[in-house]
């Protein structure tokens, strides 16, 4: 008989076990992203800072076996770094990484905002949901499977080139003992993949839900993503400059109270403090006070001299104050990519990556320092390593005494010199971790109570 | 037995869907009939355990419908009233999809698509996007879908819902083939009798939540007693007039007269007038109920 006329044919085959039904709807729902071409040319664009990643942990391979042209090209890196490269394998590629998530941030949001709004508003708007909860389905699969479609894009464009580059820079570190030193940095890449899967994934899904067309979904959230960001870095930005200015302007106050200026010399006010009024000397070119008689120039250069020194103390104990105080800053917060970004540099360390960067450079210049002027600074020099090592003695002796210390993230704060955190304070943000992970936990939260509430069973009358 | 339900309420707020509704099928072909309002989709809801019911108990292929829900899903196909897509894609994927949700390998759900896509004639359209589909093919579709895994029990809701009169016929034929060429087990939800009445055996009554008549068609088509359709090969007008004055109720029906006997009196008195008359009786039957009667009769029966 013709194939054709056979009619209806029963089926015995075999069934996949249910705890697999979402990756069903996983692979639906990725086959039907593949046919976005929009999506395929932004996939291509999001692999570029993976090359910059790779090129990266490549160099580095190339420093640590010696490479005399990477040696060159890189000269201008602490010496430190160079001379004993496997010291700072670690230190290289968590930056590394860093640097790429902090990119590829960027590229997820967009990929969401691509992929994301049709998830769940397509199937309502076609009322889908009867077809899927009709089959042996609970919603809990068919949430699940959804997600995975957000988590197998996020892992196309973050984590799998994370795990590439890993891999290849293993191929180009001359010793094994890379996959000892460095495997925290790929399962930092991975919890780090799941974080940004569950959290912008759980939220755009109930975006989703809320609407049956995606183009609203699109924009509410490119809104969420980009307002809150742009928030966060103003109230930031404004609670950091008035920080640090109020501190410049009250320690200057207080100079200014202690070493009035000469008289005849002008304090003019602006919004930044009190500033003396100068003027550039005819003749010499010399700047000097504004108001002055002749007879009292010497005076007033010992007081310029005098200020100059105490406004760069000024501004930075200000620096300092202004560090100490972003400690606990919430303003950050208001940005959503912000607190995916603090769990990243949480799960890659980046604050001891960068307190090492810190005391290369530190190292660095007191080595030139001392080449410049020696035994001027030994008794100085002296006194700070005697009370570095007053501090290490006592660590050690509490530890006897004690037991080893538990790891604690902010260890370095206590051994690191102020200029060696200064690189830190700068690149990574300082206010507790778990202030971000509260507030990604509570949109986690709201995203399955949305998801919850929308996403009913089919009870209810038509 | 297909299914067995015993005293099954369910209420959405005020509005009581199902009244201790006590209901058995048999295993075949059964129609559920009913208005719009009668509660039949949500006793298709109960019957996948897609709903919470308020009270009562049932069965569906010898599983309980509140502790096996996913094992009856996984035994039934659903093809829904109202217009269901899986969004952005063609027809076999639709079909291959959904049996992907019954668990099978992809390949296998390839593989049956097209198969069933060729059972339910739906050919070169199975390549492009569902959205393009006019009403008959997405029904089509349906169809597919819901056989897909070659469930024990189909179920249709309304399936002929806005297909022309051709495509109606082809998806009344293709029901009756597989609930009785291709053992497997319909429940037809529709509230047009004819269609009902071409496909199934067994039917069941609702209205207002309740079950007001179950059974057999042929048994609920009864043959009434006194009541006959006839037709004589001449006048028939005068034989309509003689039958009159002899007491009996004569109703023109078509080509035949519809004549309902006094009490007391058999089919003699027709064969005894027609010798009187000398007319031949080319046609005599006794009248059955036809579905329409049976639920118009059902449904008078409703306290107001």
């Amino acid at each position: 008989m013709p194939i054709f006329d056979q009619g209806y044919q029963h089926w015995q085959g075999p069934l996949s076990g249910r705890v697999w039904r979402w990756l069903s709807i996983a692979r639906n729902g990725v086959r039907v992203q593949r046919n976005n071409l929009v999506l395929r040319l932004f996939l291509l664009c999001a692999w570029i800072p993976a090359l910059g990643l790779i090129g990266a942990v490549v160099l580095w391979g190339l420093v640590e076996r010696k490479s005399e042209g990477v040696l060159a090209m890189l000269s201008w890196l602490p010496p430190d770094l160079l001379q004993d490269p496997h010291a700072y394998r670690v230190t290289v590629w968590t930056l590394a990484y860093s640097f790429f998530f902090r990119v590829e941030l960027f590229f997820i949001m967009l990929l969401v905002a691509i992929a994301g709004p049709g998830l769940i508003s397509q199937d309502l708007r076609f009322n889908a949901l009867p077809l899927y909860f009709a089959r042996p389905l609970t919603r809990l699969d068919y949430f699940v499977g959804k997600l995975g479609v957000i988590g197998t894009l996020v892992a196309s464009i973050a984590v799998g080139p994370a795990v590439l580059a890993y891999v290849i820079g293993l191929g180009f570190c001359p010793d094994l003992n890379v996959v000892k030193d460095t495997y925290p940095v790929l399962l930092a890449s991975v919890a780090y993949g799941l974080v940004v899967t569950l959290s912008a994934g759980t939220l755009i899904l109930a975006m989703s839900s809320l609407t049956r067309r995606s183009l609203y979904v699109g924009i509410i959230w490119a809104g969420l993503w980009l307002i809150s960001v742009m928030v966060g870095k103003i109230l930031t930005e404004i609670h950091r400059d008035s920080v640090r200015r109020e501190i410049q302007i009250t320690e200057m106050n207080r100079w200014y109270d202690e070493h009035p200026p000469p008289p005849g010399a002008q304090l003019y006010n602006t919004p930044g403090g009190r500033y003396p009024r100068f003027q550039v000397k005819p003749g010499t070119g010399k700047i000097q006070l504004a108001g002055l008689r002749p007879e009292q120039e010497r005076a007033g250069d010992r007081w310029y001299q005098a200020w100059i020194k105490a406004d760069g103390q000024a501004a930075e104990k200000a620096h300092k104050e202004q560090n100490k105080a972003m400690q606990g800053d919430w303003r950050p917060m208001c940005s959503y990519t912000a607190n995916l970004e603090r769990i990243a540099d949480l799960l890659l360390d980046t604050d001891s990556a960068w307190v090492n960067i810190g005391k290369s450079i530190e190292r660095s210049r007191r080595a030139a320092f001392e080449r410049g002027f020696g035994a001027a600074q030994l008794p100085l020099r002296r006194a700070r390593a005697a009370e570095q090592a007053a501090r290490a003695a006592e660590q050690a002796a509490l530890e006897r005494r004690f037991g080893p210390a538990p790891v604690r993230r902010e260890a370095p704060h206590e051994f690191a010199t102020g200029n060696e955190r200064q690189l830190a304070d700068e690149m990574v943000p300082q206010y507790p971790w778990w202030w971000s992970a509260c507030v990604l936990a509570g949109l986690l939260g709201l995203s399955l109570w949305i998801l919850t509430r929308r996403i009913k069973s089919l009870d209810r009358l038509r | 037995m297909l299914f067995a339900l015993e005293n099954v309420t369910k209420t959405y707020g005020r509005i009581t869907a199902l009244r201790q509704l006590t209901a058995a099928a048999p295993a075949g072909a059964v129609g559920l009939l009913g208005p719009n309002g009668a509660g039949k989709t949500t006793l298709i809801r109960t019957l996948l355990g897609l709903i919470a019911i308020d009270a009562g108990r049932g069965q569906v292929l010898g599983m309980d419908i509140r502790r096996r829900r996913h094992d009856i899903r996984q035994a039934v196909g659903f093809a829904p009233e109202d217009e269901c897509l899986f969004p952005g894609v063609a027809g076999i994927e639709f079909v291959a999809y959904a049996g992907e949700l019954c668990g099978m390998s992809r390949s296998d759900a390839m593989q049956r698509a097209h198969e069933v896509l060729n059972y339910v004639a739906l050919g070169e359209a199975r390549y492009r996007r569902v959205e393009s589909y006019s009403t008959g093919m997405k029904q089509r579709l349906k169809l597919a879908s819901a056989i897909v895994h070659d469930p024990r029990l189909l179920i249709l809701d309304e399936p002929t819902n806005g297909m022309d009169p051709a495509g109606r016929q082809e998806l009344l034929e293709l029901s009756r083939d597989l609930s009785h060429n291709k053992g497997m087990s319909l429940l037809f939800s529709s509230h047009l009798l004819p269609d009902v009445e071409a496909v199934c055996d067994h039917v069941l009554v609702l209205s207002g939540g309740r079950l007001l008549a179950q059974g057999a068609i042929g048994d609920l088509k009864q043959a009434h007693e006194r009541t006959f359709e006839l037709r004589v090969k001449t006048d028939m007008a005068e034989f309509a007039r003689r039958l009159t004055q002899l007491g009996c109720g004569v109703e023109p029906h078509d080509d035949l007269l519809r004549v309902s006997l006094p009490l007391g009196r058999s089919s003699d008195l027709l064969w005894q007038l027609a010798v009187s008359c000398g007319e031949q009786i080319r046609y005599l039957r006794p009248q059955r109920s036809t579905l329409e009667e049976v639920f118009l009769k059902a449904v008078e029966t409703i306290p107001n």
